[in-house]
C-alpha cells in the first residue's frame, strides 16, 4: 500500500522541482528591495566568509604575538590586536563562523519543538491545547535572555548547552506562532477535504497543515536568527556561552571590555560585525515576510 | 435496502452560550441511485447534517444520537481507521468553495493523486487524474494538472474539486452548496455536470443548497430543513406543485420569477442559543396558533411519499388520504403579527 506518510514520499521529484521554482521566485522578490538586497547579499557574504574562514583570515585567531599586544589598527593587523596580541580580524571572520553556527543550530532547535508543540496544539485543539498552550505561556512569561540564562546556569557554560538554551528559550515564540496559524489552517475547508477523503491526523498536519504554516515560521526563523546570535553573544560575554579561547564576537567583546578606553578598535569591530549580521538577518527577514507574503504573490490566473 | 438510512441523527455543540442542537433528529433514506436535496436557509443544520453523515463533526461538535447507516455498515460504530478507509472511496464530499478546499500549497495533479493514493488506487494515478480533469470538462488536462489552485477560475477549481470527489468512484456523493459561489452561467454548467456524472456513474446525491432552483434542476427527492429538523420531505416535484410546509411555501415564494412580487419569509432564522419553544418556525408562520408554541408536531404522513411537520395537517395523519389542509387559501384571512 502507498501512501504518502513518510517524508520520503512527501519529497518526490515534483516537489523538488516546485520547491526550486518556488525560491527561484521568492530569491527574485527579495532582491527586488533594497532591504532585501542588503540583508540578502550580507548574510551570502557573511556565510561565504565563515565558511572560507580558513582561508581568508590572516593569522590563526588564537595566536598569540605577545610582542604586538593592544597593537592600534594598521598595515600588519588590519583591524589591531588584542591583550594577548591576537589579530581581531582574524577572530572576527572565525567569529562569525561560531556566530552562525550557533544561530542556525539554536533557531533550529527551537523551530522544531515549537512547531511541533505548536502545531499539534493548534490542530487538536480541547485538552492538548489546554495543556500544550499553558505550557507556551509560562515559558513566554519568562524573558528570553532570563530563561537562556536560567538553561545554561542549570545545564553548565558550553556552547552546546548555550545552543539547546537559546533554542529552548526561543521555542515558545514559535510555538505561539505556528499554533495559531496551524489553527486558521486547521478550520480550512481543505483540512475538512482532505478530512472528507480519509487521510489520517498525521499526514493532515504533515502535508497539509505545515506547509500551510510554512511562511511564516520561516520568516520568524530568519528574523531570530539575528536574536539567537546576540543573546549567544550577550551569553559569551557574561561567560556562559562559548568559553575561550574559540573566537566568537560575544567573546571578543567581552576580552575588550577591560580596554576600551585603551584600545577600542578591540569593541568596536566585532561590535559593529555583530551589528552587521543581526541587521542582514533582520532585513532579510523582513524582505521575505514581504516575497513569502501569498496575498502579494502574482500568478497568472487561468480563463 | 436503501444505501444510506438515517435515523433520528441529532448533533450539539458546546458553545459558551450553552448547549446548540445543530440538527435535531433527523431521520431519511437514500436509494441507490436516487438524489436528494436538502434546503433550507442559513443555520438550518445542512452543513452539520452532511459533516455528521461522513463522522466529521469536530470538537466541540459532536454527534449525541442515531444512527447512520451506510449498505450494511453503521458508520459511526466503525473505528477511525475504518471510517477513514470508507471516506474517498465509497462515499466523498463536494464543498462549497473551491478556493478554500483546495490547499494552496499543492498543485491541483499532486490533489488528484493524493486522493487515489490515499485510497490503493492500483493503476496510474497522474494518466487517471488527467482522465477525470477531462471527464470535469477542463481544458488541457495535462497541463492544468501542473497547476495551483489560485491559477484556476472559480469554476474550473470547482471541477477540479469534483473531479477529486468522484477520483474512486463513490457510491455516495454529498455536495454542500457546491454552486453558490458561481455565478449564475457557471452555475448551470456544474448542475449539468453534477447530472452527468451521477447519470454515468449511478451514484446517490446528498445536494444541499439554499436555492430552491437549483434542487428543482438535479433532485428526484428534497428535504426542507428548519433549526435542525425535516419538516418537509416529498419528490420533488410534489414540493413545487403541492407544498404543504408553510416553511416551503415561503421558501417557494422566494424563487425569483420576471414580473411578480417576491414574497421574502417573516424575520430571520433564530439562533441556536434562543430557540422558541414549540415549533420553531411558529415567529415567522403565518398560520400559527396556539398549538404551535406549546409543542412541536410529528412528522404526518401529507400525501404519497410526502411527509410534513406541521399542526395543520396532524389530525390526516396516516389516513392514507392527501388532505388539503387546513391552509387557508387567501393569505390575508389570518395574518398574526409578533
Amino acid at each position: 500500500m502507498k501512501t504518502r506518510n513518510t517524508f520520503y514520499d512527501v519529497v518526490d521529484k515534483r516537489f523538488l522541482l516546485g520547491l526550486y521554482r518556488r525560491i527561484n521566485s521568492v530569491v527574485k522578490d527579495v532582491m527586488r528591495t533594497r532591504k532585501g538586497r542588503f540583508g540578502l547579499v550580507t548574510i551570502v557574504l557573511v556565510t561565504a566568509i565563515a565558511i572560507l574562514a580558513p582561508v581568508l583570515a590572516p593569522y590563526d585567531p588564537a595566536s598569540q604575538n605577545l610582542t604586538a599586544r593592544l597593537t592600534s589598527p594598521n598595515t600588519t593587523y588590519l583591524l589591531g590586536t588584542d591583550s594577548y596580541g591576537r589579530d581581531i580580524l582574524s577572530r572576527i571572520i572565525y567569529g562569525f563562523r561560531i556566530s552562525l553556527l550557533i544561530g542556525v543550530v539554536s533557531v533550529g532547535v527551537g523551530v522544531a519543538i515549537g512547531t511541533i508543540m505548536g502545531t499539534v496544539s493548534g490542530y487538536y485543539g480541547g485538552w492538548v491545547d489546554e495543556i500544550i498552550g499553558r505550557l507556551i505561556d509560562i515559558m513566554l512569561a519568562f524573558p528570553f535572555l532570563l530563561l537562556a540564562l536560567i538553561i545554561v546556569a542549570v545545564l553548565g557554560p558550553s556552547i552546546t548547552n548555550m545552543m539547546i538554551a537559546v533554542g529552548i528559550s526561543a521555542a515558545p515564540q514559535f510555538a505561539r506562532l505556528a499554533r495559531g496559524d496551524a489553527l486558521t489552517a486547521s478550520e480550512k475547508e481543505f483540512v475538512t477535504a482532505a478530512d472528507s477523503i480519509g487521510r489520517s491526523h498525521f499526514s493532515i498536519i504533515v502535508e497539509h497543515i505545515i506547509p500551510n504554516i510554512f511562511t511564516s515560521v520561516v520568516v520568524m526563523a530568519t528574523l531570530y536568527m539575528g536574536r539567537a546570535i546576540i543573546i549567544s553573544a550577550a551569553l559569551s560575554f557574561l561567560g556562559l556561552g562559548v568559553q575561550p579561547p574559540t573566537p566568537s564576537l560575544g567573546l571578543i567583546l567581552a576580552d575588550g571590555r577591560d580596554f576600551i578606553a585603551l584600545a577600542p578598535w578591540i569593541t568596536i569591530a566585532p561590535g559593529l560585525a555583530i551589528v552587521l549580521v543581526v541587521l542582514g538577518f533582520n532585513l532579510l527577514g523582513d524582505a521575505l515576510n514581504d516575497a513569502l507574503d501569498p496575498e502579494l504573490q502574482t500568478g497568472d490566473k487561468l480563463q | 435496502m436503501s444505501l444510506l438510512e438515517i435515523t433520528d441523527l441529532e448533533t450539539t455543540f458546546d458553545t459558551q452560550a450553552g448547549e446548540i442542537v445543530a440538527t435535531d433528529g433527523i431521520s431519511f433514506e437514500l436509494e441507490e441511485g436516487e438524489t436528494l436535496g436538502i434546503v433550507g436557509e442559513s443555520g438550518s443544520g445542512k452543513s452539520v447534517t452532511a459533516l455528521s453523515i461522513m463522522g466529521l463533526i469536530r470538537n466541540p461538535g459532536q454527534v449525541k444520537n442515531g444512527s447512520v447507516r451506510f449498505r450494511d455498515k453503521d458508520l459511526h460504530s466503525l473505528s477511525d481507521r475504518e471510517l477513514r478507509k470508507l471516506l474517498g472511496r465509497d462515499i466523498s464530499m463536494v464543498f462549497q468553495e473551491a478556493s478554500s478546499a483546495l490547499n494552496p500549497a499543492y498543485t491541483i495533479g499532486h490533489q488528484i493523486e493524493e486522493t487515489l493514493e490515499v485510497n490503493d488506487y492500483k493503476g496510474d494515478p497522474r494518466e487517471r487524474a488527467v482522465d477525470l480533469l477531462e471527464q470535469v470538462g477542463i481544458p488541457s488536462p495535462e497541463e492544468n494538472l501542473d497547476k495551483y489552485p489560485h491559477q484556476y477560475s472559480g469554476g474550473m477549481a470547482q471541477r477540479a474539486m469534483i473531479a477529486i470527489a468522484i477520483s474512486r468512484e463513490p457510491q455516495l456523493l454529498i455536495a454542500d452548496e457546491p454552486t453558490t459561489a458561481l455565478d449564475v452561467t457557471i452555475q448551470a454548467q456544474i448542475l449539468e455536470l453534477f447530472n452527468d456524472i451521477q447519470e454515468e456513474m449511478n451514484m446517490s446525491m446528498i445536494f444541499i443548497s439554499h436555492d430552491m432552483g437549483i434542487i428543482w434542476e438535479v433532485c428526484d427527492r428534497v428535504a426542507v430543513m428548519y433549526k435542525g429538523k425535516i419538516v418537509e420531505i416529498a419528490e420533488t416535484e410534489q414540493i413545487f406543485k403541492d407544498p404543504k410546509h408553510p416553511y416551503t411555501r415561503g421558501l417557494l415564494q422566494c424563487l425569483p420569477q420576471v414580473s411578480e412580487q417576491l414574497e421574502p419569509i417573516k424575520g430571520t432564522v433564530p439562533s441556536g442559543a434562543t430557540l422558541p419553544g414549540g415549533c420553531t418556525f411558529h415567529p415567522r408562520c403565518e398560520y400559527a396558533t396556539d398549538a404551535c408554541v406549546e409543542g412541536f408536531p410529528e412528522s404526518a404522513r401529507v400525501g404519497e411519499n410526502h411527509r410534513a411537520s406541521c399542526y395543520l395537517y396532524t389530525d390526516h395523519d396516516e389516513s392514507g388520504e392527501a388532505p388539503s389542509g387546513k391552509l387557508p387559501q387567501n393569505q390575508n384571512e389570518k395574518p398574526i403579527n409578533y
